[in-house]
């Protein structure tokens, strides 16, 4: 019986998020967060595998204090302890300090067997930190994941790659980044909402993980982050007259050369 | 003397990467290319890699090469490394990112030299935004297919090759490989792309797409959230997590414009969108647009394509 963590990150929701116009500054301010949307995939993959192969499901995260608000939306979509780390560093974490933080974490935590991620997170999107904890933690790396299994003692993964599936086993301890295809999140009921509260919740403390400082420094340095521009010609008809807006449309389509 | 190095496990991306170095490189600098296979280990050398070094995977896995592809880079220091954006390239890359205790940037779109330094853009926020980063050496980018057309070939260019055996540590075991039978078209490879969003109502209104669609001689395709009706091929939409398009015409109807559907036709030549809001985020991504009704738009658009 497998024992899996999955690992999450407690995101700003990207539709909440406005860019001022002339100078294509975020603003952030009114923005909510949300489990990131591929790892609600990746905590309904751990689920589903604790279902139906018996076995632990513990959760993971690490972000600003921030973190705190998430644990029960996490805890009542399958897994039953999550573990937090709410330190100020996660503000300017690359998938470096991200990866190190965790997988500090995991050592801490125990044993595993399986360690679960999402291929990226909805923010930053840098799918690297599955396959970096598997390098971090010494474990077999499998990425890409639409399919997981438990048989005889090893994990079978279906890998999808641009032109085919592989069909991979190994044995534990792994590392499987999966995607957001692997299932459709469930909807917790309120049973499981009200159950979640109950569910344990540890704080971890970054200075208990003992790492050293420079894991901890991000390695390459955010320059600026800009709202990205279409530089595009904006031409739009909408007179009332569907027929005259269409001509007008072709026209410019037949100066274009593209009709 | 510095050195600029290219990772892929494929070929032909390894070749489209060498302008990108090259835009890196300083006088002095030379480039190597390291592929996991012996094929069209020519085709580099004519494209201008100075040296190929081939690490052949015993177990047939690529990813078995991350060991030793690390610690070369740890033992010979390269200026940068880039990774071909393909699946298997971005798992290789981060392995040995962290092996490196080093960053890396993922899918970057743009790779500048800028004052002694490599700096990259890459999309954030679903590509509502764009990351610039200034990198610490060495400098690990995967790089993003969009940005890449192959080299023109020289065939009179010479360069040295090696080759090595590279041994697995069997703890992952290939079963079995199945190939993904496409039943849709290429939309990477499209020139001109019809995209249905959420405004159209039922399956049967695609007949009108499909149309117009071959009035104008382009491929069919849709948003993310129309992929979830299942009336296209399954994973066959555009987006930031599908595909990313760059056809001469991109068409949308009832398409709302999610960032993270524009991101995936950022790229595109003209952007024309047909939706009833106004007010929708497709407009300020499009070169030409209608306000109005679709099922009012295709017809008009159908009959004046026939004459």
């Amino acid at each position: 019986m497998p024992n899996v963590i999955v690992c999450y990150k407690w995101v700003l929701d990207e539709q909440d998020i406005s860019v001022n116009e002339n100078t294509l500054e975020l603003n952030l301010s009114r923005a909510k967060s949300k489990i990131s949307d591929y790892d609600r995939n990746a905590i309904e993959a751990g689920a589903r595998l604790v279902e139906r192969f018996g076995g632990k499901l513990t959760a993971l995260s690490y972000g600003t204090s921030d973190v705190k608000s998430s644990l029960k939306d996490t805890l009542s979509r399958g897994p039953e302890a999550v573990y937090w780390i709410g330190d100020a560093t996660a503000t300017k974490a690359d998938a470096y300090v991200t990866a190190n933080v965790l997988a500090a974490a995991i050592k801490q935590i125990g044993s595993f067997d399986i360690v679960i991620c999402a291929e990226g997170s909805a923010d930053q999107y840098s799918q690297q930190v599955g396959p970096r904890l598997a390098a971090l933690l010494g474990a077999a790396a499998v990425t890409f994941a639409n399919q997981l299994d438990w048989a005889d003692g090893q994990l079978v993964a279906h890998r999808k790659l641009e032109n085919s599936i592989e069909v991979l086993r190994t044995d534990a301890p792994v590392v499987a980044s999966v995607l957001p295809e692997i299932n459709e999140a469930r909807i917790p009921a309120l049973k499981q909402v009200l159950a979640a509260g109950k569910k344990p919740m540890t704080e971890l403390k970054i200075s208990d993980l003992q790492l050293d400082a420079a894991k901890l420094q991000p390695k390459n340095k955010v320059d600026k982050i800009k709202g990205a521009v279409f530089n595009r010609k904006n031409i739009i008809f909408k007179e009332s007259n569907a027929a005259e807006n269409v001509s007008k449309l072709l026209d410019c389509l037949k100066k274009e050369s593209v009709v | 003397m510095s050195e600029i190095w290219i990772y892929s496990e494929t070929p032909v991306v390894a070749a489209q990467l060498l302008p990108c170095a090259n835009n890196l490189a300083y006088d002095d600098t030379t480039i190597s290319v390291f592929l996991t296979t012996t094929t069209d280990a020519e085709t580099l050398i004519n494209s201008g890699a100075d040296s190929v070094r081939i690490l052949i995977p015993t177990d047939g896995r690529p990813e078995s090469c991350v060991p030793v592809l690390a610690e070369k880079i740890r033992a010979e220091n390269p200026l940068a490394v880039l990774f071909g954006g393909t699946c298997r390239g971005k798992e290789v890359a981060a392995r040995c990112a962290a092996l490196l205790d080093a960053g890396l940037v993922s899918d970057a779109l743009a790779i500048r030299k800028e004052a002694g330094c490599i700096e990259t853009d890459r999309m954030v926020y679903g590509g509502l935004a764009v990351a610039t980063e200034i990198l610490t050496a060495p400098a690990l980018i995967v790089v993003s297919p969009v940005l890449l057309a192959s080299p023109e070939p020289d065939d009179t260019r010479l360069c040295s090759v090696t080759r090595e055996d590279v041994a697995g540590d069997g703890t992952i075991t290939v079963k079995e490989t199945i190939a993904i039978a496409r039943t849709g078209a290429d939309l990477s490879k499209a020139d001109k792309i019809v995209c249905v969003g959420r405004g159209v109502a039922k399956r049967e209104d695609l007949e009108m797409v499909y149309k117009l669609a071959e009035l104008i001689e382009a491929e069919v395709s849709c948003t993310r959230a129309v992929n979830e009706y299942q009336w296209f091929p399954p994973e066959s939409y555009i987006g930031i997590s599908g595909f990313k398009v760059n056809p001469t015409l991109y068409l949308s109807f009832g398409v709302s414009g999610q960032v993270q559907h524009l991101s995936g036709i950022r790229d595109s030549k003209i952007i024309v969108a047909v939706d009833s809001n106004e007010k929708a985020p497709v407009f300020t991504a499009a070169d030409y647009g209608i306000v109005g009704d679709l099922y009012e738009v295709i017809p008009l658009l159908i009959s004046a394509l026939q004459d």
